[in-house]
């Protein structure tokens, strides 16, 4: 077939040349364009008349503002190059697989359309690690109005939407925190594939979230959103045009969790090398699975509810109003359903990567690989059954309740298997303290804590106390920051090398670790008791007697600040001025990716790999005699 | 054999731990532990977090005990050693016995906590139609107080005597019954000495049962982001002597009077029209 | 592909992994959007039992019930045309393809048509929110789907043009495959949505 021909070579083009054509430059010209034709051209024109009077009121037009940014982003994806293919095969064109790939493109495939995985995880990995850290930079506003009792830096309007900007950025952008930069580049490898099963759709999941950031920074130029991250409603129908941001925001990362889901998953299913059955699946993948699933189901809803809402802004709908038969409770049930297995996207992939990186780093297999595995597919299942937990004091009918608490605390036993598996994989190993262990071992020290107090929100009496305070505020940074971002940077060190072909600073790394393991549960533990002395989350003032403990935390997460830096400065110095090329297996590990050159050649393998019957092929076996140790996984 | 010994270390390392910490959590921390004892439900709460911090102890330092003993114990310095450990890959038993622990204790919270939601109810807001009613709240008739939130503030509304004050005012030793609904957005009453949290929600009656016992200053907060100025949703409410409590009532019949009567009709929820963003 | 310097031949992957994704990547996606549309059906029973302040219906909430029974028959007429043709020649594809595309575009339009004469607006109440909401974000979909089918129509047309040459025919087939199941499963909503929001 054609489509798999690959141009080798290219006539060098000058700098302005390759300006032009389909890139993310004319995306973003482009999607500005289709800003001022949707808001301007069409938004006002067919809303102008008919609606001078609910304008003049509101000092806004939502019509237009939602036009805008649907427009604008159609207008970008067209600039990229994303209408191009579409096109052509509705003109009947064959269906191809590539686009960019070759290597005589250089640095210009970082900027463009480009469907090779490698690519696209690290445009994944700079373009989520930018918003990370301007996520992160809230948070650092946030600590510093909550140093005082009462405002003091902040108006309440900023405060509310630098507490809605944090929270949307963190759980919108790093939903694909690890599936968009480390499954993209890894799972084809790990199954011996050459590229995803739907390589545009790879691409266009990271340029849509590219997008979805852009559109909730520009929230502030209508004043911020004060609902945040949840976008509860009838407060959102209140809001200025600056929830239609939101709106537009969560609505493209739903798309483009979805998206990725479905890709990843459809990879897994399908693309596998002979050899590589089920039972030989890394666990890391297992662990993709685990959360595609959740993606592929969940975010759809999110979509929806979303939608209602913008419905409900501009054309008068009254999903969430309850003065026209609509119910507020209707958005938490719907924002729930999607919302609890969103927290399990989050923390699924930073259990699989624990579970793939113990084995190198302990010198064992993993220790009950189907355990490992029925855990993961087990809190993926359970996920679904929960979401009522949030709505514990909610005023709904209160006949579901000990359901829900059941099957809330029923998840901590998949949540078990998998504690179990990294202890039974510690267990008498050949334990390496390198900096991604560091930060497994990281994991394992505040996923405890953050499961442990998950237990506390479950139990309905304790929950009346600890609900919507501190304490779940504690929890929950405990499971995602302590659990997500640990292992986010486990992998960073663990594959950055290779994907990035530069070596890491290893003290600086350990430098890193400490600071941040240090500075975390300095930060977060206080929590828990600010919310047992009755601080509820998102204000802006509390009592003059939990000022003490308010500072200690602001200070520390001032120092989890200083850690990123380090970490910063660590990756600028070693892509940009060291540059010293990775090694091709620093690790000693025996998966199949650490077995290729560095870097990785565009198409990955020369011919199809096949696979052995153990994906964990370390240790060495036990001698028969003595204590009985079963060896074989009974699990 | 050497994993026995190892074994051996983990569980005495693991006692020795526990047995204090878990005196320090039962004895000295969790009687002390917020929201206090204030009202029955709170204390109930008290109790509460007393058995999951005793149940929630051992099982921490034990996982804490574990990921420390191997982490001195199986460390290994030189990182380009070819040793490797053993390639143990499962364990029937181990699984089966840690199967058997983490359900026994989930089922055993699951009942536990639903024990003590049915009885009272546990302070939290059980909608209109509550399952946990208070033996004491079936046969005298509570007395009722409902909480109406708006942007930003909160309002009572005593029924039994006609007049609505930003004033909470309860009597000691007594059982009420809390009607929480919201004009507008979704607030949440949060009374914290009484150990009570319902969400005001527009269009819901959403009832929280609490009893309370001595005099009492009561931080009142509102637990759900409700818009601009939530941080400064707060208030202060007090628990006074019944005698107190009815001589306070009288006189806010009086003070209050003319206003009560331009009060709309006493009624579950209200439906004010709401103000629509449009267009 | 463009025709510039040099082609470098790679091994590719095994032909059927294609195939395989396409089969796998519509069942997936008829999951994704399942639950997109459960949203509308839970808002749908959630807001009708609740009636809070008897506001399902404001008014007077009529529906044309004409209307739906035909967008609902046009569906169900493309789905079928066009799923049980997907294991045949590809001359009849083409037809029923050209069948399938002209029925959904009518119901689409249809659908449209009934926003104009309705009686009701899109705030007289839950139901009026419900069905608004349910029926154009299913006409927006729609159009993909169409989308899909014509790139399938588009396809086959080209090939017949061109004699079959440069035509991967297995993969043509699993195109449409995947794309007939999406539609069926997908008008299959369509006719949820219909006994939904016209009969109960």
């Amino acid at each position: 077939m054609s489509a798999i021909a690959i141009s080798a070579s290219r006539p060098t083009k000058s700098f302005w040349q390759r300006l032009g054509g389909f890139n993310m430059f004319t995306g973003i010209a482009l999607g500005i364009a289709g800003w001022f034709i949707g808001y301007y051209a069409i938004g006002e024109n067919i809303t102008g008349h008919t609606l001078t009077y609910y304008k003049a009121q509101a000092g806004e037009n939502d019509i237009a503002v939602c036009l805008g940014y649907v427009l604008g982003v159609v207008g970008f994806l067209v600039g990229m190059g994303f209408a191009n293919y579409p096109v052509r095969r509705m003109l009947g064109h064959p269906p191809s697989l590539t686009e960019h790939e070759s290597e005589g493109e250089g640095a210009a495939r970082y900027f463009r359309l480009c469907t090779d995985h490698k690519v696209v995880a690290v445009q994944y990995l700079i373009g989520i690690g930018t918003f990370f850290f301007v996520g992160g930079l809230n948070a650092m506003f946030i600590r510093t109005e909550l140093l005082s009792p009462n405002t003091h830096v902040f108006g309440p309007n900023q405060y509310l939407t630098l507490v809605g900007m944090h929270g949307s950025m963190m759980m919108g952008m790093m939903t694909s925190g690890i599936l968009g930069p480390f499954a993209n580049w890894v799972v084809p490898l790990m199954i011996g594939s050459r590229r995803m099963a739907f390589p545009r759709i790879e691409a266009l999941t990271f340029w849509l979230l590219m997008a979805a950031g852009v559109i909730l920074v520009t929230t502030i130029f209508w004043g911020g959103f004060q609902t945040g991250w949840t976008g509860y409603q009838p407060l959102g129908d209140e809001g200025t045009a600056g929830y239609d941001a939101y709106i537009g925001f969560f609505g493209l990362v739903g798309l483009s969790m979805t998206l990725l889901g479905l890709n990843l998953m459809a990879t897994i299913i399908t693309m596998r090398a002979p050899g590589m059955t089920w039972s030989r699946l890394p666990i890391f993948c297992w662990g993709v699975v685990a959360t595609a699933i959740l993606m592929v189901l969940a975010a759809p809803m999110l979509i929806a509810t979303l939608l209602m809402a913008g419905m409900d802004r501009t054309v008068q709908t009254g999903f969430y109003i309850a003065a026209i038969g609509g119910s507020a409770y209707l958005f938490q049930n719907l924002f729930w359903v999607f919302g609890h297995p969103e927290v399990y996207i989050l923390a699924l992939p930073g259990f699989a990567i624990v579970m793939e990186l113990l084995p190198v780093f302990t010198r064992k297999p993993l220790w009950g690989y189907r355990l490992a595995v029925a855990g993961l597919l087990g809190v993926a299942f359970l996920s679904f059954f929960v979401w009522q937990h949030h709505l514990f004091v909610s005023g709904i009918d209160a006949d579901l309740r000990p359901f829900y608490m059941l099957s809330t605390e029923m998840i901590s036993l998949p949540t078990g298997f998998t504690f179990l598996v990294v202890m039974g994989t510690l267990w008498r190993g050949r334990i390496r303290l390198t900096v991604p262990m560091l930060f497994c071992v990281g994991w394992i020290f505040n996923f405890l804590f953050g499961g442990i107090s998950g237990v506390f929100l479950s139990d309905v009496p304790s929950d009346v106390t600890t609900h919507g305070s501190f304490f779940s505020m504690a929890h929950f940074h405990y499971t995602i920051m302590g659990g997500l971002v640990f292992t986010f940077f486990a992998a960073v060190y663990y594959w950055g090398p290779k994907m990035l072909n530069v070596k890491f600073d290893e003290r600086l790394g350990k430098i890193h670790f400490w600071t941040l393991f240090v500075a975390f549960n300095s930060t977060f533990g206080p929590l828990f008791a600010l919310g047992f002395l009755g601080m509820p989350r998102r204000v802006v003032t509390y009592p003059l007697g939990l000022q003490g403990l308010n500072d200690w935390v602001s200070i520390s997460a001032y120092c989890i600040g200083l850690s990123m830096l380090v970490f910063l400065y660590n990756v600028v110095k070693s892509t940009v001025f060291t540059r010293e090329p990775a090694e091709d297996n620093p690790w000693q590990a025996k998966s199949i990716e650490f077995s290729l050159p560095t870097p990785v050649p565009v198409h990955d393998f020369e011919r199809l790999p096949t696979f052995d019957p153990d994906p964990y092929p370390y240790g060495v076996e036990p001698a028969p005699i003595g204590a009985p140790v079963p060896a074989g996984g009974v699990a | 054999m050497a994993q026995t010994r190892h074994f051996r270390n983990v569980v005495m390392l693991w006692l020795i731990v526990t047995v204090p910490f878990e005196a320090l959590m039962i004895f000295v921390l969790a009687p002390g532990m917020p929201p206090g004892n204030g009202s029955v439900q709170a204390a109930g709460q008290v109790t509460d977090n007393t058995v999951l911090f005793g149940l929630a102890t051992p099982v921490t330092t034990a996982v804490l005990v574990f990921l420390g003993y191997c982490l001195y114990a199986f460390r290994e310095r030189d990182h380009s050693s070819a040793l490797e450990g053993p390639a143990i890959r499962g364990d029937a038993g181990v699984q089966f016995w840690w199967l058997l622990t983490t359900t026994t204790l989930v089922l055993f919270l699951a009942a536990y906590g639903s024990i003590r939601l049915l009885q009272d109810g546990s302070g939290g807001g059980q909608g209109p139609n509550p399952i946990a009613v208070p033996a004491m709240a079936k046969g005298d008739a509570p007395l009722q107080v409902q909480v109406v939130a708006q942007q930003w503030q909160f309002d009572y509304r005593y029924p039994k005597y006609g007049f609505e004050t930003p004033d909470l005012m309860l009597p000691a030793n007594t059982m009420v019954e809390f009607h929480v609904t919201s004009l507008d957005v979704i607030h949440s009453f949060w009374a914290y000495q009484l150990g009570v949290k319902a969400d005001a929600n527009p269009g819901v009656d959403n009832i929280a049962y609490v009893h309370t016992l001595g005099p009492l200053t009561i931080n009142v907060r509102c637990a759900e982001l409700c818009g601009l100025w939530h941080g400064y949703m707060f208030d202060t409410g007090h628990v006074v002597p019944q005698a107190e409590f009815a001589t306070w009532a009288q006189q806010q019949q009086t003070l209050l009077a003319p206003g009560s009567k331009r009060l709309p009709k006493y009624s579950r929820t209200y439906f004010p029209s709401p103000v629509r963003r449009s267009g | 592909m463009e025709a510039s310097a040099v082609h470098l031949e790679l091994e590719p992957e095994p032909r059927h992994w294609q195939r395989r994704a396409l089969w796998v990547g519509a069942r997936l996606w008829c999951g994704s959007i399942s639950f997109f549309f459960v949203s509308f059906v839970f808002a749908y029973f959630y807001l009708k039992s609740l009636d809070t302040n008897h506001g399902w219906k404001i008014g007077h909430v009529t529906i044309a019930a004409g209307i739906g029974v035909s967008i609902a028959a046009l569906q169900l007429v493309s789905a079928v045309a066009l799923r049980l043709s997907s294991h045949r020649r590809p001359g009849d594809q083409l037809a029923a393809g050209v069948i399938a595309l002209l029925m959904g575009l009518t119901a689409v339009a249809l659908q449209f048509y009934e926003y104009t004469i309705l009686n009701f607006g899109a705030a007289s109440g839950g139901y009026a929110s419900v069905f608004f909401g349910w029926t154009s974000m299913y006409a927006i979909f729609e159009l993909g789907g169409l989308y899909w089918i014509e790139t399938q129509v588009a396809t086959m047309l080209r090939a017949r043009r061109n004699g079959g040459t440069g035509v991967d025919h297995a993969l043509a087939q699993a195109g449409f495959e995947a794309c007939s199941f999406y539609w069926a499963y997908f008008v299959a909503i369509g006719v949820l949505a219909y006994v939904i929001l016209y009969i109960l």
